[in-house]
């Protein structure tokens, strides 16, 4: 970026024409000038004709969808853990949110426990609410203790933790690790849909027995 | 009647009928809020302290387009003569509103849906015109606190005391003259976010005194504007450890 000698804008300053630049960042267009939004330096890309004003950046970010967030389990309830944010995309917030993190996974298993600090993706902002997720690779656990002791633990990649002090082994979602897969996912992997046809067949009774022996010699090919 | 005006056309505190009460503008005044400003504006002490975008309580207020501006405007029990009840008053509450609705024109809410956006305007020591110091101390507020505007708001409080057009009343000539007509704007843009009358003015008055409004406006703007940027350039240059 080509830069200028140091200038700066507040609010509603005109930063330049749009016959001259194209507005960028946190500038808008108003009857053919660009006027900053916010207290700020201008900067003027005379490259790519464009000009923006760099503020110092909102006191506290909100989270939206598809940004990672950081923060406490503060509780669990029947819809799920209440995670106090304390971050969001690695800035720090100021003011109080809170999102609600499922309490279990796809597997069924529970993946974090309260007083957990967890790292999680904002999937949605549905009915006014912050909705976190862990399944994916970045997000999971990032500090946890034991609940039996409240001793350290020892992580067990890729979904357990066993403490240091009673050797108690538990299950948890950590970051960085991708999830196991689920136990339909591993039968599936193996054998195909055999396993469902296998199923379908046995709890209708003997008179398709041989149907079913043939089916399965076939599935063994 | 209190004498207002002098024969030689000067007010009760020495000032011509268009001059303005010394004003005093800091920004970045307190350290837990998103940001604030603190405005001296004659004897009026004014400080205002801005959150936000946060998330919003209670969760049933949030507006699913945009962000919900909160303003709360408050006189502390020993901002007037007499004690003043610290608990909401009807003035406080009206004034609450009517900061918030010459702020929000101002404000990208639509930048932040589901948040909320709160002013707290806190009246240390009041001596009239105080709701348009409020707007400019809470714009400069929200200039600081980085929340996207458009534009500042600022204003000016004008009157008709003793059938004279003068600019920035104070508590004097709020209470004993005949007009107080306070006017917020957005410079830049030209846009009226504010207008309020107190009394009666003729069309040529009122086209008089709305226009002095608007020339003193632009004067209070300039002293905003280089407060704001004094302070942005100060943090900037202690921040690079110059």
């Amino acid at each position: 970026m080509v830069k200028e000698e140091r200038s700066f804008a507040a609010p509603g300053d005109r930063v330049g024409v749009i016959e001259e630049f194209s507005p960028t960042g946190l500038t808008y267009e108003e009857n053919g000038e660009i006027r900053s939004m916010v207290l700020g330096e201008i900067q003027v890309d005379k490259g790519e004709r464009t000009v923006s004003v760099k503020g110092r950046g909102l006191g506290s970010p909100f989270p939206m969808p598809g940004d990672y967030v950081q923060g406490t389990v503060e509780s669990l309830t029947s819809a799920g853990g209440l995670v106090r944010i304390y971050m969001v995309n690695d800035r720090e917030v100021s003011s109080d949110i809170t999102g609600i993190l499922r309490s279990h996974d796809r597997r069924g298993t529970s993946y974090y426990k309260l007083g957990d600090v967890v790292r999680c993706l904002v999937s949605s902002l549905a009915n006014n609410t912050v909705w976190l997720d862990m399944e994916d690779k970045d997000s999971g656990i990032i500090r946890t203790f034991c609940s039996n002791c409240g001793g350290n633990v020892d992580l067990m990649p890729p979904d357990k933790v066993q403490c240091q002090v009673c050797g108690n082994v538990e299950s948890r979602k950590l970051a960085g690790y991708n999830p196991p897969m689920e136990r339909s996912e591993h039968r599936r992997f193996r054998r195909g849909s055999g396993g469902s046809f296998r199923r379908r067949f046995q709890r209708r009774g003997n008179e398709r027995f041989r149907f079913h022996r043939s089916r399965r010699r076939f599935m063994r090919r | 009647m209190t004498q207002l005006i002098s024969k030689k056309n000067l007010r009760l505190d020495g000032r011509k009928l268009d001059e303005l009460r010394p004003i005093k503008l800091t920004v970045g005044v307190l350290k837990n809020a998103d940001g604030s400003a603190y405005i001296e504006w004659g004897r009026n002490k004014i400080m205002a302290g801005v959150y936000g975008p946060k998330e919003c309580h209670p969760k049933h207020m949030a507006l699913p387009d945009r962000a919900l501006l909160k303003c709360r405007y408050h006189m502390a029990p020993f901002s007037v003569d007499d004690r003043k009840p610290p608990q909401p008053s009807r003035r406080e509450i009206e004034l609450s509103k009517i900061i918030r609705e010459a702020l929000s024109p101002a404000i990208v809410l639509e930048d932040f849906p589901r948040t909320a956006i709160e002013v707290y305007v806190e009246v240390l020591q009041s001596d009239g015109s105080s709701r348009i110091a409020s707007i400019t101390a809470a714009s400069a507020a929200l200039a600081d606190a980085g929340i996207p505007m458009r534009d500042l708001v600022v204003g000016c409080a004008v009157g008709k005391v003793q059938d004279k057009i003068v600019a920035d009343v104070s508590d004097t000539e709020d209470k004993e003259g005949q007009v107080d007509l306070p006017v917020a704007f957005m410079p830049n843009l030209n846009l009226i976010t504010l207008l309020q009358s107190d009394g009666a003015l003729t069309k040529d008055e009122f086209e008089k005194a709305f226009k002095l409004a608007l020339e003193k406006g632009r004067y209070v703007y300039e002293i905003v504007r280089d407060a704001l940027l004094e302070g942005f350039v100060g943090r900037k240059n202690e921040k690079e450890g110059n």
